[in-house]
């Protein structure tokens, strides 16, 4: 009864290590015989196998001889369109003398040597303008610039400039020979804008407007019993001047605004408005004449001197010399500061007078501290001012 | 009579007393302009998308423009409008590119950043109190300080 199921057990075991056995004997049979066995399928009536590759170069022949006709019928097609092109002479003929030019100016480049313009150039597309070949002499360069750089390009008419740019009428030019393009100056800029020109030329005639809200015009008066000022910011006008060379013309008006001259006393405000007779004549007006320049100082860009002009008040003008400061601030604006005495009695006003007793003086000092603003050259501004 | 008279004169002395003297100093006839004290710092580029108008420059440069208003994208692109004095008179020049915010290194944070435009540097900072509110671009000695506009 125990035997019975040990020997079971036994043949199991021995059962499975025979299949274990006959598992790997297949694998290890596998193994070695892979490479060496090759499966080769064959119809039943054997065939040569040089036929077979004749068979195929038959094939590709054919195939080849297709595409080639292919080919021919589009190269005929193609021909046919050309010829429909080439039957339209006009265009043709304008596309020859295109090309013709085209090549004429190649050969022409290559030719010449080249020269850089030494210009300041605005923009991009001047600059591509100003790098082309210029004639060998400056009165070339200058008909160069005048037909083909655009107005707000500023072209050089320095003498070393141009000579420095453009090749002299005396040297001549040589062909064939290319020299090496000067290099082009950095164009001048501020936060990427163009800047034509840093300083305000003070020896050129300037257009200046005056700076409303930075500019007062007023007066210090004496009485009797204590001094006054009267003073407004409502300034306009503006002037024509060269700052350093003032023979080159000067001229231009100021204008203060009498009905807003304040003195701190609503009443003598009052006052003073009747004797200025603001209806009439709300503006005080003086008209400028000339510049008398003192002296100079280029360094500190400050000129001392005396502008001359007419002065009105109250509809009475008369003429008036006063002494000047003229100074660039920071930020490159005019400022022109003087003062000179005046006598209201010049111009028909009384001077004012309180019970007999306090009585208004009536020599006046009359001032002004005026900011004003380059507007470029006063030719180029006048062209485009719209008065 | 003669008290009474005295009394007159001497009343009169005192109201017109009452206007003192208001001669103006010579030095402070100019009109001031009204600029506001600035404390510039670093700042991150933040401070210099939007909308900006010019409100005071100084310079070489100052003389040749009258007005400069910029618009920065927070994408990196830019357009400007400057109205420039040039040989025909003031002039618009309008452009637009490219720009970019260097952030000052961190051994060095109080020290302004780099605005770059179409690749040339210039140094900016902003107002301390309101940041964003001002900018100032400098570049060889000229100076600009914008302000922020809003669009409308």
């Amino acid at each position: 009864m125990i035997v019975k199921p040990l020997l079971k057990k036994t043949l199991i075991v021995v059962g499975y290590l025979t299949l274990l056995g006959a598992c790997f004997l297949s694998g290890a049979a596998v193994m070695t015989l892979r490479d060496r066995v090759e499966v080769r399928v064959t119809s039943k009536g054997d065939e040569d196998p040089m036929v077979t590759s004749v068979k195929l170069l038959e094939d590709d022949v054919v195939s080849l001889r297709s595409d080639l006709e292919r080919l021919t019928q589009a190269i005929d097609s193609n021909f046919g369109k050309l010829a429909e092109v080439l039957s339209q002479p006009e265009e043709v003929t304008v596309d020859r003398r295109l090309h013709a030019k085209i090549d004429a100016l190649a050969q022409e480049l290559a030719k010449r040597p080249t020269v850089v313009m030494a210009t300041p150039v605005a923009s991009d597309a001047p600059a591509a303008t100003a790098s082309m070949p210029v004639e060998g002499t400056a009165d070339a360069s200058t008909d160069l610039s005048d037909d083909l750089v655009p107005d707000d390009v500023a072209i050089s008419t320095d003498a070393s400039e141009s000579s420095a740019s453009t090749p002299s009428s005396a040297e001549p030019e040589v062909a064939g020979v290319v020299a090496e393009p000067e290099p082009t100056p950095k164009k001048k800029s501020f936060l990427s804008f163009s800047v034509p020109k840093n300083e305000i030329d003070l020896d050129s005639v300037q257009r200046f407007s005056i700076l409303g809200s930075l500019s007062r015009v007023g007066f210090d008066a004496k009485s009797t019993l204590h001094d006054f000022s009267g003073a407004t910011t409502t300034v306009t006008g503006d002037f024509d001047l060269a700052v350093a060379a003032p023979d080159l013309g000067c001229r231009g008006r100021v204008e203060a605004d009498a009905r807003t001259i304040r003195t701190g006393v609503d009443g003598r405000d009052e006052e003073m408005r009747s004797l200025l007779l603001v209806d009439e004549h709300p503006q005080l007006r003086f008209e400028l004449d000339s510049l008398e320049v003192g002296e100079v100082d280029r360094e500190k860009s400050r000129v001392t001197g005396t502008v001359h002009g007419t002065l009105a008040i109250a509809g009475v003008s008369k003429p008036l010399a006063m002494p000047v400061t003229i100074t660039l601030d920071r930020s490159r604006r005019l400022t022109v500061d003087g003062q000179c005495p005046v006598k209201v009695s010049d111009f028909g006003i009384t001077p004012p007078s309180q019970l007999g007793m306090i009585n208004m003086e009536d020599q006046i000092q009359i001032w002004i501290a005026l900011k004003a603003r380059s507007l470029g050259p006063a030719q180029a501004t006048a062209a485009t001012d719209p008065k | 009579m003669t008290i009474r008279l005295a009394l007159l004169l001497s009343g009169l002395a005192l109201l017109t007393g009452c206007y003192p003297s208001n001669v103006l100093d010579s030095g402070q006839r100019a009109v001031v302009e009204d600029l506001v004290e600035v404390e510039w710092v670093a700042y991150d580029a933040s401070a210099l998308t939007g909308s900006f108008a010019l409100e005071s420059m100084g310079g070489d440069n100052a003389g040749a423009f009258l007005e400069l208003y910029y618009y920065f994208s927070p994408g990196g692109h830019y357009t400007g409008a400057a109205l420039i004095i040039g040989p025909e008179g003031p002039t618009f020049q309008v452009l637009s590119g490219e720009w970019a915010f260097v952030a000052p290194s961190s051994d060095t944070p109080a020290a302004p950043g780099e605005l770059v435009l179409d690749g040339e540097p210039y140094l900016v900072d902003t107002d301390a109190t309101r940041r964003g509110s001002r900018v100032r671009i400098r570049n060889e000695g000229n100076e600009v300080v914008l302000v922020r506009r809003e669009l409308r």
